[in-house]
C-alpha cells in the first residue's frame, strides 16, 4: 500500500514536471522557411499554374487557432487562422500603409461620415492590426481602444505587421462581449471584427450585443462591422437584420466580388450617398489618401434589396442563435 | 424490472448534467464571452459538483438507498433546472452590474448558477449504486454498470443538445427541456413507488 501511494507521488511529479517543461518553448525566430509541399499538393500544383507558393514565415498554435504568418510571391504578408482558410490580414512591408484587403480598404468609408475627428475609438478584434495603423496614422491625437481574445495575435501583429503601440493605444485581452458590457466610454468609432471562418462568437452576433455597441456611441458616433461571406447567406442576412434592428439607419456596402458585408451606420442619422462622396473628396485630398472612397460608397445595398435580403430570416439573440447550423 | 428503472435514472441523469452544461456556456457567454476561461470555468463547476454529490449521496446511499431517498434527491435539480430560465437572466444582469474580474466572475456565475442541481444530480449515482448492489460479490459489475450507463447518457445529452437542441430550442426553452427530463426520473421514481405498493397490498 505504502510503495504504491510512493510510486503514484513519484508519478504524477514527474507528469508535473514533463509538462511544465512543455509550456517553455520558446518563440521561433523569423528566419523563412519555404513551407513544405505534400505529394499530393505537389501532383495539384502541376494541374494549377496558379497556386501560390508562399513562406511561412512564423508559425503558432495560440490558445485560439492555429496562426502563420506567410509571404506570397509579390512580397506581401498575410495573417492567416487554420491553414487554407483566407487572410485575416495583408499586409505589404514596402508600403506599410497601403490597405490591401477588401474589408481594410472599405473600413475608410468612416472618413466621409466623421462629423468631427474622432477622440476615442474601438477596435473588437484586432487582427493584423492594419486598420489601428490606419486611424493612428491620420487622427494622431485619437485614443484607440482594442479588444482582442487572443494575445498571440497582438505580439504576431507587432512583429509582422509593424502594429505600434503608443501610449494613446489601449489593448484589452478578452471577449469583445465581456469588454462592451463593462464598457463606461463613449466611442466615435466602433469597428467590430470578430467573426473568423472557423469562429464566429455567437454572442458578438446577437441583438442584445448591438444594444451594448449601441450605447457605447458617442452622439454621431459611427459603428461599422465586418462580415465575411463565408457562403452562409442565411446567417448574413440573419446578422444585417439584427444590426439593422438596433441600427434602422444601416447602410450595407459589399466588397469586390461579394467577399465581404459591411454594415455602417452613425447612430440617429440617415446617411446620404451623395453628401458622403462629396466629403470624400474633401477629406482624401486634405489627408493626401487615394482611397477611392467614392467608388467603395457606390456599391451601397439599395434599401429595398436589403428589405427582400431580411425578409425571411430571423434577428439573432442570446437565447437563439443558432449560427452553426445557418446555411 | 426495478433494475431497469435505476439505469434509466442514471442515463437520463447523465443526460441531463451535460446537456445543462452545455447550455450552461451559453447563458455565460453574453456576460464574460466564450474565452477559454469561460469554459473552464463551467467545466470545473460541474466537476465540483458532482464532486460533492459523489461523497454526499454515498453516505447517504450508506444511511438508506430507497425510493423516497431517490425521488427527493432528483425533485430538487429538477426544479432547480426547470426555474434557471428564471433566475438565471436576472443572475447575469446582477454579476454584469458587479463588474468582477472574467476569471473570479465567470467562476462565481457558474457556482451559483449550476453547482447546487450538480451536487443533487451527482448524489443520484451512489444511491442508485446501493439499490442495485444487493450481491456484495456483484458490486463491481453494479458500480461499472451504472457509471458506464451514465456516461453513455452523459454522451448521449452532449451531442443531443450541441448538434440540436440548441439550434431547436434556443438557450432558455433548451434549459427547460433539460429540466423536463429530470423532472422525467421524478415521475420514474413515483411510478416505481406507486407499483410496488399495488403490488405489496396484493394478498
Amino acid at each position: 500500500m505504502k510503495i504504491h501511494f510512493k510510486l503514484s507521488i513519484i508519478l504524477i511529479s514527474l507528469m508535473l514536471i514533463v509538462f511544465s517543461s512543455l509550456g517553455e518553448e520558446k518563440a521561433p525566430e523569423a528566419k523563412p522557411k519555404v513551407q513544405e509541399t505534400g505529394f499530393w499538393e505537389g501532383i495539384g500544383n502541376l494541374f494549377l499554374p496558379h497556386a501560390e507558393k508562399r513562406n511561412v514565415l512564423y508559425e503558432k498554435q495560440t490558445q485560439y487557432f492555429l496562426v502563420t504568418v506567410e509571404e506570397d510571391s509579390k512580397g506581401l504578408r498575410h495573417m492567416v487562422f487554420n491553414p487554407n482558410k483566407g487572410s485575416q490580414g495583408i499586409w505589404n512591408p514596402k508600403m506599410p500603409d497601403e490597405l490591401i484587403s477588401n474589408y481594410c480598404r472599405f473600413s475608410t468609408i468612416f472618413l466621409p461620415a466623421l462629423k468631427i475627428p474622432p477622440k476615442r475609438v474601438l477596435f473588437i478584434g484586432l487582427g493584423a492590426g492594419i486598420v489601428p495603423r490606419f486611424v493612428r496614422k491620420n487622427f494622431p491625437d485619437a485614443v484607440i481602444d482594442i479588444v482582442e481574445i487572443d494575445p498571440e495575435i497582438t505580439i504576431i501583429a507587432e512583429n509582422y505587421f509593424g502594429f505600434k503601440k503608443d501610449d494613446k493605444i489601449k489593448i484589452t485581452i478578452g471577449d469583445g462581449r465581456d469588454f462592451i458590457n463593462r464598457n463606461k466610454e463613449k466611442y466615435d468609432v466602433i469597428f467590430i471584427d470578430a467573426y473568423t471562418a472557423d469562429r464566429i462568437p455567437f454572442q458578438l452576433t446577437t441583438i442584445e450585443f448591438y444594444q451594448t455597441v449601441r450605447d457605447s456611441l458617442a452622439p454621431d458616433g459611427i459603428m461599422t462591422a465586418n462580415i465575411a461571406n463565408l457562403g452562409k447567406p442565411t446567417f448574413i442576412a440573419s446578422e444585417i437584420k439584427t444590426v439593422r434592428s438596433v441600427f434602422p439607419d444601416l447602410a450595407v456596402f459589399i466588397t469586390e466580388n461579394n467577399s465581404n458585408y459591411i454594415p455602417f451606420s452613425s447612430y440617429g442619422r440617415k446617411l446620404d450617398n451623395a453628401e458622403l462622396k462629396e466629403k470624400a473628396l474633401k477629406i482624401e485630398a486634405e489627408k493626401r489618401l487615394s482611397l477611392n472612397i467614392g467608388e467603395m460608397l457606390d456599391t451601397r445595398m439599395p434599401e429595398d434589396e436589403i428589405g427582400k435580403m431580411i425578409e425571411k430570416v430571423d434577428i439573432l439573440k442570446d437565447d437563439f442563435a443558432p449560427i452553426e447550423t445557418m446555411k | 424490472m426495478s433494475k431497469t428503472i435505476l439505469y434509466s435514472i442514471a442515463f437520463l441523469t447523465g443526460f441531463a448534467v451535460m446537456g445543462y452544461e452545455i447550455l450552461g456556456t451559453r447563458i455565460l457567454a453574453p456576460v464574460y464571452g466564450s474565452e477559454i476561461f469561460v469554459w473552464g470555468a463551467i467545466i470545473s463547476v460541474f466537476l465540483a459538483g458532482l464532486c460533492i454529490g459523489y461523497a454526499a449521496g454515498g453516505r447517504i446511499a450508506d444511511k438508506r438507498s430507497d425510493i423516497h431517498i431517490l425521488s427527493r434527491i432528483i425533485l430538487v435539480p429538477s426544479v432547480l433546472i426547470v426555474l434557471t430560465p428564471y433566475y438565471a437572466p436576472w443572475m447575469c444582469n446582477i454579476f454584469k452590474a458587479m463588474n468582477l474580474d472574467t476569471r473570479l466572475g465567470a467562476l462565481l456565475l457558474s457556482i451559483v448558477l449550476f453547482l447546487v442541481p450538480c451536487i443533487f444530480m451527482g448524489a443520484v449515482i451512489p444511491i442508485i449504486v446501493k439499490a442495485i448492489a444487493t450481491n456484495i460479490e456483484k458490486v463491481g459489475s453494479s458500480a461499472g454498470n451504472v457509471y458506464s450507463i451514465s456516461t453513455a447518457g452523459s454522451i448521449a445529452g452532449t451531442l443531443f443538445t450541441s448538434f440540436y437542441l440548441i439550434s431547436w430550442m434556443g438557450v432558455l426553452k433548451g434549459i427547460q427541456m433539460i429540466g423536463i427530463i429530470v423532472a422525467a426520473c421524478w415521475f420514474l421514481c413515483l411510478y416505481y413507488h406507486y407499483r410496488n405498493k399495488k403490488r405489496k397490498g396484493q394478498p
